[in-house]
């Protein structure tokens, strides 16, 4: 039984150490898009061997957690994590036998409600580790007073490794979470859910775009969502 | 020779956030990324060397991607010497708030929305992975080319870089971008009726699914606006999504 659990450590392991390489696009290198979900997600199922369950869910996620803006010193929700464990997740599970007749938006749901309560564990992690790399300020500030100016000024790249670390650790909790919870959220759902469960998955979306429109102004921009929704509605 | 530093110092901005901290937020890439500069124009003192970084470890936050624009004024007043350095550093916290607020509005508000709204559109139309592709290059080729050209403005124009950006009429840039990303969050509610499997055979049944959907967007948007911007909770969300996908059956 214990040899049953040793592909998805192995899956754990990797989508941790990878994904947190693709996590440190979100805040401490480059900033161009890699860590959004919809690509870590698509990433992450990949890694796992099915990346059109990844992509699924990568584009629900992106709806849902877009009108959250990192804007000032506000931290926004971590999606990359969130999508990251949710991708590979998903796809290690639909590839059981078990699971082979569960539709594949069902089982992104059943993900989705394991990995969307740790959404404010990531925003406090997040916080925890800018918190920690205050450290760094005092010393580059010693390194600088000693005449080590060189490698005073690289401990700015210490943040990467605060930031690498921590996201690697988060992402094999959420995955390891989410691995065990799935399967007896499979088990205690009613059967009668059933063929709720796949269309469910609609209302991640559905949050996102109203959370866009409010976000937006508001009056302009409702009045051009109805009237394009009916415009496709007539044509 | 100077071309090359001065694309270092840009690569070098490129980890503008990599040690973000609450207690002087992006110092410490401001540090980073001028070190070339400071380097080469102090290098035979290495005393004063590290007294001239020291000065760029003040509280200092900005939008990370007009940030460009600071380091590039930054960089051109540093060359002018050291009081035109220090003039420009005591600038640059105005800058910072300015920019701040231009570039989180433009970025953030505006462009992010906008091409991750295309995807996902793109996505419910067609899924592959040239949604990804789509999503990675469209976003990069504006963000990268906006942030190196305001890089290269600042360098050149010094504080003319305020008037440079002026000129490109961002908020109404923004304003399109908002329409667009209305339109495809549009076209997306629509192409999601039929992705979920709720549209009937019926064009009745067609519309009466995607005014449910519709309506549900709309009570999700209210709760948001109840909640002060917060998302509504999981147990209300998935009880009315519920609702709409019974009431979607029951119409079919």
């Amino acid at each position: 039984m214990w040899l049953d659990l040793i592909p998805f450590v192995w899956l754990t392991a990797k989508i941790s150490l990878l994904g947190a390489v693709l996590a440190l696009d979100r805040t401490a290198l480059f900033q161009g898009m890699l860590s959004r979900p919809l690509i870590a997600a698509t990433f992450a199922g990949a890694l796992a061997g099915n990346w059109e369950i990844g992509l699924l869910l990568g584009a629900s996620l992106e709806l849902y957690f877009l009108c959250e803006m990192p804007v000032g010193s506000n931290i926004p929700t971590d999606d990359t994590l969130l999508a990251l464990a949710a991708g590979g997740c998903a796809a290690a599970l639909s590839g059981l036998p078990a699971n082979v007749n569960l539709d594949d938006k069902s089982l992104a749901l059943m993900v989705l409600l394991t990995i969307l309560p740790w959404a404010a564990f990531t925003r406090k992690l997040d916080g925890w580790v800018r918190d920690r790399n205050a450290w760094l300020i005092d010393e580059m500030e010693t390194r600088l007073l000693a005449g080590e100016n060189s490698s005073a000024i690289n401990f700015h790249l210490y943040g990467v490794l605060n930031f690498y670390g921590a996201a690697a650790g988060a992402l094999a909790l959420i995955m390891i979470s989410s691995l065990l919870l799935v399967p007896l959220l499979l088990l205690l759902l009613p059967v009668w859910a059933w063929p709720l469960t796949d269309r469910l998955l609609l209302v991640f979306p559905a949050v996102g775009i109203a959370g866009l429109l409010c976000k937006m102004n508001q009056k302009r921009q409702l009045a051009v969502f109805v009237g394009i929704s009916m415009l496709l509605l007539v044509f | 020779m100077k071309l090359q530093l001065e694309q270092r110092i840009f690569l070098r901005s490129l980890c503008w956030q990599a040690s973000w901290n609450f207690a002087r937020m992006q110092c410490l890439g401001l540090a980073y990324a001028i070190y070339p500069l400071l380097e080469k124009l102090y290098a035979k003192n290495p005393e004063h060397l590290a007294q001239r970084s020291r000065r760029y470890l003040v509280c200092f936050n900005t939008n990370p991607y007009f940030a460009a624009a600071i380091l590039g004024f930054l960089v051109h007043m540093e060359s002018q010497g050291e009081e035109m350095g220090d003039q420009g550093l005591a600038l640059s916290g105005s800058l910072a708030g300015l920019y701040g607020a231009v570039g989180d509005a433009f970025f953030w508000n505006g462009l992010k929305p906008m091409v991750s709204a295309l995807a996902v559109m793109l996505f419910f139309l067609k899924p592959s992975l040239w949604v990804l592709i789509f999503l990675f290059t469209a976003y990069n080729f504006i963000h990268l080319g906006l942030r190196y050209t305001i890089y290269v403005h600042g360098l050149h124009r010094g504080i003319g870089v305020i008037e440079t950006i002026n000129h490109w009429r961002l908020p109404l840039v923004r304003n399109i971008m908002e329409f667009v990303t209305t339109v495809s969050l549009a076209v997306t509610a629509f192409l999601m009726v039929d992705f979920f499997a709720l549209s009937g055979t019926t064009a009745a049944a067609h519309a009466t699914h995607l005014f449910l959907f519709l309506a549900l967007i709309g009570w999700f948007g209210w709760q948001r606006k109840k909640r002060d911007g917060g998302q509504p909770r999981l147990w209300e969300v998935l009880p009315a999504g519920g609702l709409v996908v019974l009431l979607c059956l029951l119409f079919k």
